[in-house]
């Protein structure tokens, strides 16, 4: 080749060696601005509730939205109760409705079912409120903590239902086919077998939908209302956690206010995050290959 | 009224022989004829002025309504529930939110600072069977709050304040303003008001059609006020606490909250000037100048603002606990009932102080007493619910 | 092994798969719970169909849609400023997260040793879990006080004279609401974006190396016409999630029920004005307006849902069956 094609070429190298760092730069640059955000949403959350986080927060009733002090016990309390209400409602029903969606396929129910759930999946919480209010909370004639947790069920059932009918699609063909061999009746086999198998992964989705349903709020402000009190009665208003930082979050000109919000939301990114965390390390432990990992 | 005091009276008339005795335990000042229906005193024996011992219910009751009263509502919820184990949460979300929940039926009672329309009362009592009552429990000033750096204080002439909120001023530098103001600096004026149905917003619109020219005209003898308003310009928040906090975090902003509102969230606010010519302070005696009324109407409701004593603050306002007279249709049982009415004669009675102590002014005798007596007319079962208490 | 004649054959009772009691049972208690999760969505839709369907009263179901104006006093009903604020947040909220999504994704896939690289994207997940709330809470406290110079600065500036970014400039504004639904659809945009980049076969990857090309060149000519499909996915997912999500909005965007054409102005999306105005929404109509809104909100997501459900589809198909999910 010539020396001037040679100095073509060369010059062309450095020019594409250039460009592959500079796109490295960007990229980088892009990784990091992405991250900023969450480095700014926790750091503040961490400086600014610990300053009003105390452990009293935790166990103390509230007082009041505009009157100061006071704590969150009524708002833990009816997370705890609203989600767990929830989860009992809403697990049963996604696994059952996986399971049949998986095993008996045939059949136009089991379409129509796949269709409902993927349409509630995508349903904003807000409407899925409204529905629930004139459902539930006209027909009793109060707010309540069990129209929260039907809401929050609601929310979860997709979830649940999906990921359960991702792992019973997984399950190996060997493993059916030995059942089968074994001259296992179906309902054993679904028992004993299959759903052991993919506990972990049921477990997963379970977490995750909880871990969910923890942060909601848009549901509840309609359903469950909220309340000033500790009580464990879900046939009245109830508080959760979200649902007493947003009430606190819209007083912020108050100081008291302020600070609980802050401490609320401490406490609630730590529940949801542990949950979630928790939720991936279950994930991580399933025994059979995912299509992921 | 005269037709149901005949109808319940033989059953009045065991409750009277309780009534006695107990009115024998407890005080002197109570006394009346087991068989003259009394005209003055909605029922009979019973001296609403002495709080009766709490009826025991544990059942947490549900309230929510205005934000104007909220602090006062929520601290007198405290302090009830110290005193008498009975819990009542009172979570707020504005007069309209109140009025719809009271309609639908989902709370016991709602407070509102705006009196129910014509159209509300009977959407309520069609779907209850029963009508709302209003009982009056206390007043509140609505104040202009501001956020401007080192302005110590605005005064505000009517005029002024309506043309601000058309959208005609625009700068707080304005020569109008300067005319009552010096040294306001150069700065946009950011509106701020209400987004959802506030009794906050009648009492300041009702105010302010009656007295600005501009604003009247701009939006119309109709649509001029009202708890829902198509404002020419501005923010919205949510509640009077969302007002509040818009106004904090926006420099040049103005607004109207009640005064607690301003008071404990260290937001200052502006003198407005009266019917008689005066740059008036909101505080708690100017207020309680302009509560004072010579008629009552039945409905116990009226509109507070525009007073024309000399130092009365004028843009004062009342509000309302809204609350069923025939309980038996619409509470789960009568112990709810007691519970409320409990707490109303309560807070009636007892709750001036923590009022007071918030900037909210106490009804006036004749008001209070009125109200009593209006709160004596509250039945289960035909019988007025107070007779069971004492 | 010699069967009774009333009872099915061995290859009947194997295809059947019907070998004792519990199956029936467990058939039909699977079968009813299912009915009863569709009976609950249906019972749902109907409820939410019949109260909303009152508003046809006063309005006409195009009216709805185009007006421009919402003032429930006067029980006039116009959905346009909340379609065009969901619209507006949604749009900036992807041009802001998608090019920080594809520059992360790629990062991590490509670029980062996988010991870094896997906390990284954990570390971005992590933000899909943070509540809206806090988002919200966060946006009101700290960001909008950060953003507001920033506006108010352009809206002074030259630039300020063209209408997108024309003043005034308050605070809460479609811009900001726009940056923290980004936010938010950031992790689903990412990880989409991660797997159907991890998803190019080797083969082609190293082929393209082995003529010669660059890591960038590698990436641009192989990688990521592979991925696009997947990435295209992982948009419109995180536009789904940008349309729905409610309270992070409500907080920033200063609620105004107005169509207006600057990004520093306040305004209001569909899922917002619903949470601000439900609660006490006594006057006539009112709340059968807000609950038509609601529909024409799950419309909307739905037919995003739906389109995402197409699009995977067909380019799972495209991509020789490369598993995009």
């Amino acid at each position: 080749m010539s020396a001037d094609t040679a100095t073509r070429l060369r010059g062309t190298a450095a020019r594409r060696r250039t460009t592959d760092r500079v796109i490295l730069a960007v990229c980088a640059l892009a990784g990091i601005v992405a991250i900023i955000p969450l480095a700014a949403v926790i750091g503040f959350l961490v400086v600014e509730g610990l300053k009003a986080w105390t452990p009293a927060f935790l166990v103390e009733a509230p007082r009041g939205v505009t009157t100061a002090g006071g704590g969150a016990l009524h708002a833990i309390i009816g997370t705890l109760l609203m989600t767990g209400l929830a989860l009992i409602i809403a697990a049963p029903l996604g696994i059952a409705v996986a399971l049949y969606v998986v095993e008996y396929r045939a059949g136009r129910l089991a379409i129509a079912v796949r269709t409902a759930v993927d349409l509630v999946a995508g349903i904003p919480s807000i409407v899925i409120g409204l529905f629930v209010y004139s459902l539930v909370v006209l027909t009793m004639g109060t707010f309540s903590g069990l129209a929260g947790a039907i809401a929050l069920s609601i929310i979860m059932l997709p979830i649940i239902a999906r990921t359960s009918e991702e792992m019973f699609k997984i399950v190996p063909r060997r493993l059916r086919e030995g059942t089968m061999a074994l001259g296992m009746p179906r309902w054993r086999a679904v028992a004993q077998v299959y759903i052991p198998t993919v506990a972990t992964g049921i477990m997963t989705g379970i977490v995750l939908a909880v871990s969910r349903a923890v942060g909601e709020t848009a549901p509840l402000i309609f359903t469950a209302l909220g309340s000033n009190f500790v009580s464990t009665d879900i046939s009245r208003p109830m508080s959760a956690l979200p649902l007493y930082m947003f009430q606190n979050a819209l007083n912020i000109g108050f100081p008291a206010a302020r600070e609980r919000a802050w401490a609320a939301g401490l406490t609630l990114v730590a529940m949801v995050l542990l949950f979630n965390v928790l939720g991936r390390w279950l994930a991580g432990r399933t025994a059979l290959p995912t299509s992921r990992r | 009224m005269h037709l149901d005091r005949l109808t319940w009276r033989p059953a009045a008339a065991i409750a009277l022989a309780l009534g006695v005795t107990l009115g024998a335990c407890s005080s002197g000042g109570s006394s009346a004829s087991p068989t003259t229906p009394d005209s003055s005193q909605a029922a009979g024996v019973v001296d609403l002025d002495q709080v009766p011992s709490a009826p025991d219910y544990g059942t947490p009751i549900t309230a929510s309504g205005a934000t104007f009263p909220q602090p006062v509502y929520e601290t007198w919820a405290q302090d009830y529930a110290n005193q008498t184990g009975i819990q009542i949460s009172y979570t707020g979300g504005g007069s309209g939110q109140g009025i719809a929940d009271i309609t639908d039926n989902v709370v016991a009672f709602a407070g509102s600072d705006a009196p129910m329309k014509d159209e509300e009362r009977q959407a309520a009592a069609d779907a209850n069977g029963t009508e709302v009552i209003h009982i009056p429990t206390v007043f509140g000033a609505v104040v202009m709050a501001y956020n401007l750096e080192g302005v110590d204080t605005i005064n505000f002439t009517s005029d002024v304040i309506g043309r601000i909120f058309t959208g005609e001023i625009t700068n707080w530098n304005d020569p109008a303003l300067a005319e009552d103001n010096a040294g306001l600096p150069d700065q946009a004026i950011t509106v701020v008001h209400r987004n959802d149905g506030s009794g906050t917003t009648s009492a300041f619109t009702t105010w302010l059609c009656s007295v600005s020219d501009s604003w009247k005209s701009a939006l119309g003898a109709e649509r001029c006020k009202g708890k829902e308003i198509e404002w020419p310009v501005g923010l919205g928040g949510q509640g009077n606490p969302g007002v509040a906090s818009t106004i904090t975090t926006t420099p040049g902003a103005v607004g109207y909250i009640e005064l607690a509102y301003g008071v404990q969230n260290e937001i200052p606010y502006g003198n407005v000037e009266n019917a008689a010519g005066n740059f008036i302070e909101p505080t708690l005696a100017s207020v309680s100048a302009a509560a004072n009324f010579d008629t009552i109407p039945e409905d116990l409701t009226f509109t507070a603002s525009g007073s024309e004593v000399e130092d009365a603050y004028p843009i004062t306002a009342a509000t309302w606990i809204l609350v069923y007279q025939e309980q038996d249709k619409v509470a789960p049982d009568e112990g709810q009932a007691q519970a409320v009415v409990h707490f109303l004669l309560w807070a009636l009675n007892d709750g001036g102080d923590a009022a007071e102590g918030l900037d909210y002014a106490t009804l006036p005798d004749q008001l209070r007493e009125a109200a009593l007596a209006k709160i004596g007319t509250i039945t289960w079962d035909g019988t007025p619910v107070v007779d069971s208490l004492y | 092994m010699t069967p009774p004649t009333t009872s099915p054959s061995p290859s009947e009772l194997i295809r059947r798969r019907h070998l004792g009691p519990g199956d029936p049972v467990l058939a039909w208690s699977v079968r009813l719970l299912s009915l009863a999760a569709l009976a609950a969505v249906a019972l749902m839709l109907l409820d939410t169909i019949t109260r909303s369907a009152d508003l046809l009263q006063v309005t006409s179901v195009w009216d709805f849609l185009v007006g421009q104006r919402w003032a429930p006093a006067s029980v006039v009903f116009g959905a346009l400023p909340f379609l065009y604020g969901t619209l507006v947040t949604s749009l900036l909220a992807l041009v802001i997260a998608v090019p920080l999504a594809l520059g992360a994704a790629l990062l991590i896939n490509e670029y980062l040793p996988r010991r870094i690289g896997g906390p990284f994207s954990y570390a971005i997940e992590l933000l899909a879990a943070i509540p809206s709330v806090v988002y919200g809470f966060w946006g009101i406290t700290v960001l909008v006080p950060l953003v507001r110079p920033v506006q108010d600065g352009i809206a002074g500036s030259a630039l300020g004279a063209l209408p997108p970014f024309a003043g005034p400039a308050p605070g809460p504004s479609y811009l900001v609401a726009g940056v923290i639904l980004a936010i938010m659809i950031l992790p689903i945009v990412t990880s989409v974006a991660r797997d159907s980049i991890a998803a190019t076969p080797r083969l082609q990857r190293e082929a393209a190396l082995a003529l010669g090309a660059t890591h960038w060149e590698t990436i641009r000519h192989v990688v990521l016409p592979f991925a696009r499909g997947g990435v295209f996915a992982g948009i419109i997912l995180g536009l789904s999630r940008a349309i729905g999500e409610t309270i992070a909005v409500l907080f920033v965007i200063g609620n105004l029920s107005e169509v207006n054409a600057s990004i520093f102005s306040p305004g209001s999306t569909l899922p917002s004005v619903i949470a601000a105005q439900f609660a006490e929404a006594t006057g006539a109509f009112h709340r059968e307006a807000l609950v038509a809104l609601g529909i024409v909100l799950f419309v909307l997501s739905f037919g995003v849902n739906v389109l995402a459900r197409v699009v995977v589809g067909r380019f799972e198909r495209q991509a020789g069956g490369a598993d995009v999910r």
